[in-house]
């Protein structure tokens, strides 16, 4: 089952660090709204991440992303 | 003699406009938004594992926010347009905010910085990070991150939590 393990040739196992940013809006009049995560990003999966949803998309569709 | 009501068109939504609404809901926000611990935060990392520091010798707890239109990646160094409470003054303070270790993955893999910053003017926030050092426009940017713009009112609150996972 080696064969299956994700590994550095892969590009799948390299370190990295992932940033992400939690929102709470809380009103002056004290009303309380947890957004939850609002940003998030490992650049080389968000990168990867969207170059597979665009050329699905733009097979899909016939239309640009952002058109 | 009252006139026949008439009947509302019927609406049909193909597999197409179905995409175009989960793109327009899910795609771009995933496509457009992100947080990066930026260049400069991986050499305060490094530089803080250090018994003294060289060069980054306070932690990058201080909380920034801004009003900017940025577009960030791993070499960005500061907010597109970062203010102060007051959001439309782009000079001040940062806060201060509260620092832990947390667990993601594995046990305490995460840095944590938790803030909560208080407007004293109006505006809508768009972006936020952390920062080595409490003055707008100086210091490191350690990271970075954009969302969908937060409107606040004067005495409007944010509470940020700002996370750094590292993974092997």
């Amino acid at each position: 089952m080696g064969f299956l393990r994700p590994g550095p040739h892969l590009g799948t196992a390299r370190p990295k660090t992932t940033g992400s940013i939690d929102a709470k809006v809380i009103r002056a009049d004290g009303t309380e709204k947890d957004l939850g995560q609002v940003s998030f990003g490992s650049p080389d999966a968000l990168r990867m991440w969207g170059w597979m949803f665009t050329l699905a998309w733009r097979r899909i569709t016939g239309r640009r992303v952002g058109t | 003699m009252t006139a026949a009501a008439i009947p509302a068109p019927e609406t049909k939504v193909g597999v197409k406009d179905a995409l175009v609404n989960l793109y327009d809901k899910f795609g771009e926000a995933t496509w457009v938004f992100a947080t990066y611990v930026v260049d400069n935060g991986l050499a305060v990392t490094a530089d803080r594992l250090m018994d003294t520091p060289g060069t980054y010798t306070s932690a990058p707890d201080e909380c920034g926010w801004g009003t900017g239109t940025p577009s960030f990646s791993a070499t960005s160094t500061e907010l597109d347009n970062e203010v102060a409470l007051d959001l439309s003054t782009g000079s001040g303070a940062r806060t201060a905010g509260t620092e832990s270790t947390q667990t993601t993955s594995t046990t305490g893999d995460t840095y944590q910085v938790v803030a909560t910053k208080t407007a004293s003017g109006p505006g809508t926030v768009t972006e936020a990070g952390i920062f080595d050092n409490n003055t707008i426009g100086s210091g490191v940017a350690f990271l970075l991150g954009d969302f969908t713009g937060i409107p606040l009112l004067s005495s409007d609150s944010i509470e940020f939590t700002c996370k750094a996972q590292f993974t092997n």
